[in-house]
Parts: structure tokens; C-alpha cells; sequence
């Protein structure tokens, strides 16, 4: 009776040892990252039936458990995961933001400059102040663009790096978790308790894995955990883990992607990937920097390419037609830097492409992938993989979805003058030469990627700007009718052939017709088959009336050979164009002239103070350039508008993110955590219980030592 | 719910790191005064804000061109007002000149004065501005607009071309006007006369039937022909022997027809009945144009050689009338300029209303309201201090403290 008290005040002061030592345990854990709080279950032992009874035998430990809720833990995985890739997608989005309001260095402020300081030389043309005014501020717009593409590719490099850093991690603690499966399995085995803390650190590597990518696991009966990324790719089966490795994805050696180690072979799982930092990342880099460097490099591209449409269609100060303003966007060397082959193309590949801006309204912000078919057949695809159709310049224009290789190419003699245009640029082959190219090969087409960072200042001297009109009007002082000019405008300006005067430059025209010759900067016309100067230019006769006197016969002369160019009918009082619109220059005249009245329009010789282009040239700020109804600052405005919106929106949602992981562990904690107040409870309330065992002990000896006097 | 103890110090320091932002996020509008620091603070008024700056700078530029043109306005204007002023003069001389009992070296004398005249207003007409551009040039702003030919004579080497200025998003107005517009084109009667010279032994003109072509300006005027008894020796209104194209001399009628016809006249003469070697002869060819300092010439060469032909008073008479149209000329050419200016002053009143307006926009838009970021920033304060100080109470809180 004696022995089975001492017993039961031994297992109290047993169990409570037991107690205190799990409660300090817990305090001195109250800051461990991932700390399940433990308690010692606690369990009676085993009671002896007597004839009157069932004699209880104190109590015993019977394991130490963590006290843990697993729907939480992997709650808190999938919360960390979202609010970590909502973190990174704002931080990232935020620096897009800064760097597209900064006013510093911002192309939209230099955009206006730059048109300002066109206006005032259009205000006093020859003022030599005014011209290098202009060349100092496209230099300006040039470099803005030139350092936006620097940043791009600064943000592009510090996500390559970001991508690295992810993915050793991911690698790192991939093999902590096979590790410590094989340990978990190890300790529960020799004693077939729970290994509490080890799966504690387990949980807390899982933690912090989905901080970088978002996983599935699977609880295996063994104890041990399998992990999954992307669709199913194991990561850490029982005490194996897989590696990943970040190395340029197939169709952009310049963009890192994830690649998945197997002994089948790698595998590429970029667009599986999601969650954590690589989703946020891969997710910024795909959606909003490729769309924000494309819509800015198609600005950069619209900028140089209309700019320099109109400069060439002006005079400069030494009676030139205006050359490349900008740097001319159809280089070969940009042509051909527009398309790059897949790194897994075969290796015998050496087929190359151009792709030359044709129209830039047409233009959009898309990359695209040309795929061979078949080793003669091409499909072009947007990155999406949506297929899309080329243009064909057949008459009527006609679209397909599969183009040939002797289509492609220009120079073979076949299909000579098939065009194949897409979105405002045509593909090509680069040369006609090397043509070897297998099924499946593919080429990422970038129309706009890198335009930001090619744009720059061609014309070299201030007296280069093409201000003037190339051609001037006047009607002769004698006319006695009202006729007036109402416009003389130069659409296009073509480029003879010195060496030989029977090439006809405007090949749209049958029969004869004048003509703005860029070779030499003067006035022609292209009459009996051959090219002619024409140093007084043209004079446009009202040479008859016909009887009810509205209706004038004119004739549009050489005046220095008396040759007929053109001859047409005027309506009295009605404005009309008085020269072949195939011609490439027209000139309107309105009100009523009268037979025997002439107008002169000649070359503009020395014809300086005219600001003609130069108005021209201003009124492209207003003009819509871009998709057909957005001007450069539309355009400049929708793009900070979409970058300003996505990190709002990427604000709102890492905000909100960040709010349900505080949720979630808070949650946790409250089931897992340490409470002081909790534990110094306990301790108290241990440490009695202790001290009444040990009383029972000390009651125990007691009673045997009275029983041993009544004895004596 | 059960809280644990990490969770009572890591939400209030969560709790506290918040209060600092958004205390910091206001302090920093307030700095700048701005509401919208970055696009997507509000990327719907940062758009707008943006579109509505892109308007004001382009605004500012028109203010910047009407600027420009305003001096431009006040050159031209000045210049014509002196040319004006000089023509009045001109006109004054022509009535006197036209009095009868003035005498030969009165008229000599009035002569001096028209050369002084023309060539001062042969200057004005070639006024640079302080870029050095000729004003009445049209577009060859680098030519000198009214240059003396070799042979004495005045050509227009200007264009027709007047720049526009931008005043507004559609509106462009020219602060110029062409010399061709202001002192060429300037209505006279076509019209040609011969005219016998007194002592001829013979009354007879040569008779002229047909019309002159459209001269040049050096082909205008009075012509001299002397009979020598088989050819006719003619000098031109410059005083020079009349040449042909091709530099040889011109001595007879036929050829003196012929380039005085050109490809579109039909000017036909007739030898005078009686002509004798001697006899000198005169005819004058005016086009239904005639510039200002041809006209000048004319009256000055009518006055300085005055010998009482007939030629010659027709010449002092005709020139009061060109006077009235070369004074006319120059009052439309003003009143073309001081509409223009009207014009501009209308729209920089526009351009100022609109400027104003977008400002307000733009402040509407971006700019912070103070008094509403006061407050906040108090607000957000108190908030922190009493996170500070409730954190620091709780902290403290602890049944360790009272185990002994």
C-alpha cells in the first residue's frame, strides 16, 4: 500500500519534470522561426483492481506532441506564397513607375522640347541659334530614349541575377528537405515517437521554399514529404531532391528561365512556374517590362521613321532635300537585329531574317515567332501561340498563314515581288546565299524590343535641317483673273538615276510627269522617256473657255521647251488639284482665273525664309501616328497610364496579400505559438504539482515509519 | 482567440511600420506639394495631368511664336510707314512738278530729290530684321529683294511665299508681306504711245498697231529712236543701244517689233511718212503692272532730262497717278498687317483664357490640398505615438513579473 503511494508520488514528480522541462522548452523557443508549441501528454497509469476497487497508479508521459493544425501550415505555405509573388510583381512595377514619371528622364518632357524648339525655327528658319537649338534637343529625346533602354536592360539583368539567387535557394533548401526526411524517418524509427522538432525545421524549409515558388506536397505514411513544382515536376521525393537551374530560355538568350534537371534530359518549366519571388518576377518580366519596352520602343521607332518621312520631303539651307533626320530604323543592321534564332534550332540552321518596318500606324507592341513547318514553309505566331496571317501584296492584297522560303526571299528570281507584310513590318531573308533551315527551327521576331535603345541623331549639321519646301509658287504679277494658289504640297520626292536618264523613278506614273529628284535636289520631269531638267520649272496655262464661260482648258508647260507635261479641265470657282495625283506633288488653285493667267512652280532655290516643311514637320505632334489614332504623347500617356494602373493594381493586391498572410499567421500562432503568460501559468502550476508529489513521497514515508513504531 | 506571445510584438510592429509609411508617404506629398507623386498614385488624373501639361507646353510655344511675330508685325509695319511717308512726299513733288510755270531747273531740282527718294526707299524695301533676313524677300529671306541690274533697272528677286506663323492649334498667320505683293503688283493702265520729238521735219509718228506683250520691268518705258536715213539707231529707257538676246544691235523696226513682241505680243510698226535722217522719235510701252521704283525712274528720268516733250509731261502727269496707287498699295499692305494683328491679339487672349484654365486643371489634378494633408499628417502622428505607447504598455505586461 506504502510502496504504490511512494510509487504514485514518484510518477507525479516524474510526469511533472517532465512538464516543466516541455514549458521550458517552450520559453526558451518563444522566438524560434517555425516553433510549434509542445506539451507533454499526460496520461494515468495503469489502475490494479482489488476486491473493492480500482486502485489508480499515478501517471505517466505518455509522449510529447507538438501542437499543430496542418491546414493551417499549408494555408500559411499557399499565403506566402501569393503575397511574396505580389511583393516582388510591385517591386519591380514601382521602379517602371518612378522611371517612367521621373521628369528628368522621361522622353515625354524631351518630346515637347523638342517640338518647341521646331517651332521656333519654323518661326525664323534660317537663324542658325535656332537650328542648333534643334539638334541639341533631339539629341536630348534620343538620349532619354537611349537611357530608358539602358534601364530596361538594367532591369532585365538585376531579374537575371534576382533569378539565380532564386533558384539556388530553391536548390538549397530542396536538398535541406531530403535531408531532413531522411533524419525524420531515422528518429521516429528508433522510438516510434514523433520528431517533433525536426519536422518543426521540415515545415519552417517548406516556409520559406514557398517564399520563392509556390509547391504541392504530399505526406508520404513513412514520414517522410514529397514536394512538386510546376505541373507535377518532382522536387524532393524521400531523401532525393532534383535540381533546378536558371539558364537562357530557348527563344531569348537574353532572359533567363527555369529549367528543370531530369536524367531524361532538362526540361524548360518557365511557364509553369508560379508564386513566390519567380512567379512575381517571370510575371513582371513577361506581362508588363515586355509590353512597357515594346509600346516605348514602337514610339522611339514611330518618332524617327515619320520624322524622317516628312525631312525628306523638305529643302535644307544649300537647296538639298533633307536627309535621315533620325537614324534610319531599316539599317540592315537593325533589320536583322529584329529576329533571333531559337538555341535549339538544329545545329546546321544558318537561314537569317530581316524584318523592315514598313508602316508604323500598324505597328504593335507583340512579340512574334516564325516557325518553319516544314523546312520550306514558315507560320508566324504570336508569343501567345495565336497563329497570325501575313499580307500578301497580290492584287487584290490576299492573306495567308503559310508562306514559302522562295517567297521569303527576295532575291531568287522566284516570286520576285511578293511582299509579306505583318503588322506594319515585312519578313524577309537576309541574303539569298545560305538557306539551310530544318522542321521545327524557330525565330523570335522583335519588331519594337530594342528600338528605344537605336535611336539617335543622323543628320550631322545644323544647315542639314530641312525646313523649306522644295518647290515654290507663284502666280505671274499680269493675271487679271482671281485664281489663287490654295497649296502646293510635295507628298513624295523621288531619286533619279544619274548614269541613266531613260529610268523612270516613280513607277506608279504612266505617261509624263514633274517631279522632286532627291539625287540632286532639284526640280524634273520624266517626258518622252527620259529624265529632264526643268530649271524654270512648270507653268500651269489657262490657255481656253469654252462657250458658257465656267469651264477653262489649262495645260501644265515646260516653259523653257514649250512641252506639254499635262493638260486638264477647271470649273470656275471650284478648288480643284490641278496635277495627276500619281505625280507625287499637287497644287490646288481656287477662285476664277482667266485665259492668258499663269502660275510658275519652280524649284525654291535659295528659298530659305520659307518654313513650309518645317510646319509640316510641328504639325506630326498632333498627328495620329500609332495605331491609327494615337499621337507620340497619346501614345507616351497610355504607356505611363498602364504602368501607373498595374502597380496601383499591384499595390492594392500585394497590400492585400500581405494582409491575409497576417492573417494566417496569426492563425497559426495562435494555435502554435508560445505564450509567456501561458507558459509562466504552467510552470507555476507545475511546479506545484511537483511539489505535492514529492509530499506524497515524504506522506508515503510517513505512514511506513508510524506503521514501524506501532511495530516496535 | 489564443495569442501568442511573438504575435503581440509582430503585429504591433506591423501595426507601427504602416503608420510610418503612410506618415512618410504624406510627409513626402507635402514636401513636393504634390498629391500625385508617381503615375499610378492615380494613373486616370496622372494621364490627364500629363495631356493637359502637353497643352500648355504646346501653349507656351504659341505665346513663344506670337511673340516673334508680333516684332516681325512691328518691323514690316514701321518700314511700310516710312515708305509711306516717303510717298507722300513723292506725290507732293508730282503735283508740283506738274505746274506749268515751274521751269527747267525747278523741275531739274525736284529730280534731284525723286533719285535721293528712290534710292532711300530702294533701302527700305530691302530692310533686314536683327536676324538679317530681308523682310520683303518672301522666303529668299537671304537675297536682296530689290537689286540694281547692271542696266540700271530694278528685278524683283524675292518670291511670292509668305510665312506662317502658328498661333494656335489651327490657326497660322504671316507676320510678312511680300515686296511682290507690296510694290509690285500694283495696278497701272496698259497702254503704249509714240510721240514725235519737236524740230523732226516730219510730224508723222511711227505708227503702232497690236498689243505688247507683258514686259519685263527693264522693257518698260520711254524708248529713243533717231532715224540716220536707213537705219533707226534705238536707245532703251535705261539709256543703253537696244540689244537683242543674243547681243547684236538692234537698227531697225522689224527687229524692235519682234523683241518687243516676244512670243505673245503683236505690236506692229510703221515707218512715220517723211522721215528724215535726224528725226528722233519716242515710244513708251506701259504693262498693266508696274512696279514702284520702275515708276520712280520714270518720273525721275522725265525730270532730269526735262526738254519739254510731250513724253515727258505725260510722264510727270501719269505719275500722280501711280502715286495715289503706290500709296494705296502701301495703306492695304498696312491694314493687311494691323488685321493680322488684331487677329493674333485675339487668339493670345484665347491661348491666355485656355492657359489659365489648364492650370487650374492641372492643379486640380496634381497639386495637394493642404489644409486635407494637414490634418492627415496629424492624424497619422497621433496614430503612431499611440501605437508606440501602447506597445511599450503591453510589452511590460508579463505574469513573470509577478512570480517571486
Amino acid at each position: 500500500m506504502t510502496s504504490s503511494l511512494i510509487n504514485i508520488g514518484a510518477s507525479g514528480v516524474r510526469v511533472n519534470q517532465s512538464n516543466l522541462q516541455v514549458t521550458g522548452q517552450n520559453i526558451s523557443n518563444v522566438d524560434t522561426d517555425g516553433y510549434s508549441r509542445q506539451d507533454a501528454v499526460q496520461v494515468t497509469n495503469q489502475s490494479i483492481a482489488w476486491g473493492n476497487g480500482h486502485f489508480g497508479q499515478g501517471a505517466q508521459t505518455q509522449t510529447v506532441r507538438r501542437v499543430v493544425d496542418q491546414f493551417m501550415v499549408t494555408q500559411l505555405r499557399n499565403d506566402t506564397s501569393l503575397a511574396k509573388e505580389r511583393e516582388m510583381m510591385l517591386q519591380y512595377a514601382e521602379q517602371l513607375d518612378n522611371l517612367m514619371a521621373d521628369p528628368d528622364s522621361s522622353p515625354g518632357n524631351a518630346l515637347n522640347e523638342f517640338f518647341a524648339a521646331m517651332q521656333s525655327l519654323a518661326d525664323d528658319p534660317n537663324n542658325m541659334a535656332l537650328r542648333n537649338q534643334v539638334l541639341a534637343q533631339s539629341d536630348s529625346l534620343s538620349q532619354r530614349f537611349n537611357l530608358m533602354q539602358e534601364r530596361f536592360d538594367d532591369l532585365q539583368s538585376s531579374i537575371n541575377v534576382q533569378l539565380q539567387g532564386s533558384i539556388s535557394e530553391i536548390n538549397r533548401i530542396a536538398s535541406n528537405v531530403s535531408e531532413l526526411n531522411t533524419a525524420i524517418v531515422e528518429a521516429e524509427a528508433a522510438n516510434g515517437m514523433p520528431a517533433n522538432d525536426l519536422r518543426d525545421k521540415r515545415e519552417e524549409q517548406l516556409r520559406v521554399l514557398s517564399e520563392y515558388v509556390d509547391v504541392r506536397l504530399t505526406n508520404v505514411s513513412d514520414g517522410t514529404v514529397s514536394v512538386f513544382i510546376g505541373d507535377g515536376f518532382p522536387l524532393v521525393v524521400n531523401d532525393e531532391s532534383f535540381e533546378l537551374s536558371a539558364e537562357p530560355i530557348s527563344s531569348d538568350i537574353q532572359r533567363l528561365g527555369v529549367v528543370y534537371r531530369d536524367k531524361d534530359g532538362d526540361k524548360e518549366i518557365t511557364d509553369l512556374v508560379r508564386g513566390g519571388e519567380l512567379g512575381g518576377i517571370l510575371k513582371f518580366r513577361d506581362d508588363l517590362l515586355s509590353t512597357t519596352q515594346n509600346q516605348l520602343g514602337r514610339l522611339a521607332l514611330t518618332i524617327s521613321e515619320t520624322f524622317n518621312e516628312q525631312h525628306e520631303l523638305g529643302i535644307d539651307l544649300n537647296n538639298q532635300i533633307g536627309g535621315h533626320f533620325f537614324r534610319d530604323v531599316n539599317e540592315t543592321v537593325l533589320m536583322e537585329s529584329r529576329v533571333s534564332p531559337y538555341k535549339d534550332n538544329s545545329r546546321s540552321t544558318n537561314i537569317r531574317f530581316s524584318v523592315e518596318i514598313t508602316d508604323t500606324k500598324e505597328l504593335t507592341d507583340k512579340d512574334y515567332v516564325l516557325k518553319a513547318v516544314t523546312a520550306d514553309t514558315f507560320s508566324l505566331y504570336d508569343t501567345d501561340g495565336n497563329p497570325v496571317r501575313f499580307e500578301k501584296n497580290t492584287v487584290p492584297v490576299t492573306h495567308t498563314t503559310t508562306v514559302t522560303l522562295a517567297e521569303l526571299n527576295r532575291n531568287d528570281g522566284v516570286d520576285d515581288d511578293v511582299e509579306l507584310t505583318v503588322d506594319g513590318f515585312e519578313i524577309y531573308l537576309s541574303t539569298d546565299a545560305a538557306k539551310q533551315v530544318s522542321k521545327g527551327d524557330q525565330f523570335l521576331i522583335t519588331p519594337t524590343r530594342n528600338a528605344s535603345g537605336d535611336i539617335s541623331r543622323d543628320i550631322a549639321s545644323a544647315e542639314e535641317i530641312a525646313i523649306a519646301s522644295p518647290l515654290r509658287v507663284e502666280a505671274h504679277i499680269a493675271n487679271s483673273g482671281s485664281g489663287e494658289s490654295r497649296g502646293l504640297a510635295v507628298n513624295q520626292a523621288f531619286r533619279s538615276n544619274a548614269n541613266d536618264l531613260t529610268f523612270s523613278p516613280n513607277s506608279t506614273v504612266t505617261g509624263d510627269y514633274a517631279f522632286v529628284d532627291s539625287l540632286d535636289g532639284s526640280f524634273k520631269m520624266y517626258q518622252g522617256g527620259t529624265v529632264q531638267s526643268l530649271p524654270n520649272g512648270v507653268d500651269i496655262n489657262f490657255t481656253a473657255i469654252n462657250a458658257n464661260q465656267d469651264e477653262l482648258t489649262y495645260q501644265v508647260v515646260d516653259p523653257d521647251s514649250g512641252n506639254v507635261l499635262h493638260t486638264g479641265t477647271y470649273t470656275q470657282g471650284i478648288e480643284q488639284d490641278m496635277l495627276p495625283a500619281e505625280w507625287g506633288i499637287q497644287f490646288r488653285v481656287g477662285g476664277n482665273p482667266s485665259v492668258g493667267d499663269s502660275f510658275n512652280i519652280e524649284y525654291n532655290t535659295d528659298g530659305v525664309g520659307d518654313n513650309t516643311n518645317a510646319l509640316q514637320l510641328t504639325a506630326l505632334q498632333g498627328e495620329p501616328t500609332l495605331e491609327g489614332d494615337m499621337s507620340y504623347q497619346d501614345a507616351y500617356a497610355k504607356t505611363t497610364e498602364i504602368v501607373g494602373t498595374e502597380t496601383a493594381e499591384a499595390r492594392i493586391t500585394a497590400q492585400s496579400g500581405a494582409a491575409i498572410l497576417e492573417q494566417t499567421q496569426n492563425l497559426r500562432d495562435s494555435v502554435s505559438g508560445v505564450n509567456l503568460d501561458e507558459e509562466a501559468a504552467n510552470l507555476v502550476k507545475f511546479q506545484q504539482a511537483y511539489n505535492a508529489s514529492s509530499q506524497i513521497i515524504a506522506t508515503a514515508r510517513q505512514l511506513f515509519d508510524t506503521l514501524l513504531q506501532a511495530v516496535r | 482567440m489564443r495569442l501568442s506571445t511573438s504575435m503581440i510584438t509582430n503585429n504591433s510592429i506591423t501595426g507601427m511600420l504602416r503608420k510610418q509609411t503612410e506618415l512618410s508617404n504624406t510627409s513626402n506629398q507635402m514636401g513636393q506639394g504634390k498629391r500625385i507623386l508617381t503615375p499610378s498614385d492615380d494613373p486616370v488624373s496622372s494621364a490627364m495631368a500629363f495631356n493637359a501639361k502637353n497643352k500648355l507646353a504646346d501653349i507656351e510655344q504659341y505665346g513663344k511664336n506670337i511673340d516673334y511675330a508680333r516684332k516681325s508685325m512691328r518691323t514690316t509695319e514701321s518700314t511700310l510707314s516710312n515708305i509711306h511717308e516717303r510717298l507722300q512726299r513723292v506725290r507732293q513733288l508730282a503735283i508740283a512738278a506738274n505746274n506749268d510755270t515751274l521751269g527747267e531747273d525747278g523741275r531739274k531740282t525736284i529730280g534731284l530729290e525723286i533719285a535721293e527718294i528712290t534710292g532711300q526707299l530702294e533701302k527700305l524695301m530691302n530692310t533686314r530684321d536683327e536676324s538679317n533676313n530681308y523682310i520683303f524677300a518672301g522666303s529668299k529671306s537671304r537675297t536682296e529683294p530689290f537689286s540694281k541690274q547692271p542696266d540700271g533697272s530694278y528685278l524683283y528677286q524675292g518670291d511670292m511665299t509668305e510665312r506662317d506663323i502658328q498661333v494656335s492649334d489651327t490657326t497660322f498667320i504671316s507676320p510678312f508681306v511680300t515686296g511682290s505683293s507690296a510694290f509690285m503688283d500694283i495696278d497701272n493702265t496698259q497702254q503704249v504711245r509714240s510721240y514725235a520729238l519737236n524740230g523732226n521735219s516730219t510730224e508723222d509718228v511711227i505708227g503702232i498697231s497690236g498689243n505688247a506683250a507683258y514686259l519685263e520691268s527693264n522693257q518698260v518705258g520711254e524708248y529713243t529712236l533717231e532715224f540716220d536715213g536707213t537705219n533707226w539707231s534705238i536707245m532703251t529707257p535705261h539709256g543703253q543701244v537696244l540689244k537683242d538676246d543674243s547681243g547684236n544691235i538692234i537698227d531697225n523696226l522689224n527687229d524692235f517689233e519682234t523683241y518687243i513682241n516676244g512670243t505673245s505680243g503683236s505690236i506692229d510698226l510703221t515707218q512715220p511718212v517723211g522721215v528724215q535722217a535726224g528725226d528722233k522719235f519716242v515710244i513708251t510701252f506701259d504693262n498693266s503692272k508696274e512696279d514702284l521704283l520702275t515708276g520712280m525712274q520714270r518720273f525721275e528720268r522725265a525730270l532730269q532730262d526735262f526738254d519739254d516733250e510731250q513724253y515727258q509731261k505725260d510722264a510727270i502727269n501719269d505719275t500722280i497717278a501711280k502715286a495715289d496707287a503706290w500709296l494705296n498699295s502701301i495703306s492695304d499692305a498696312r491694314s493687311t498687317i494691323g488685321t493680322r494683328e488684331n487677329g493674333m491679339d485675339t487668339h493670345k487672349a484665347n491661348n491666355e483664357d485656355l492657359q489659365l484654365f489648364l492650370k487650374e486643371n492641372v492643379s486640380n489634378l496634381e497639386d495637394l490640398d493642404y489644409a486635407e494633408a494637414t490634418s492627415r499628417f496629424v492624424l497619422q502622428q497621433t496614430a503612431l505615438t499611440a501605437s508606440q505607447q501602447t506597445f511599450s504598455q503591453i510589452s511590460q505586461l508579463s505574469l513573470f513579473n509577478y512570480i517571486r
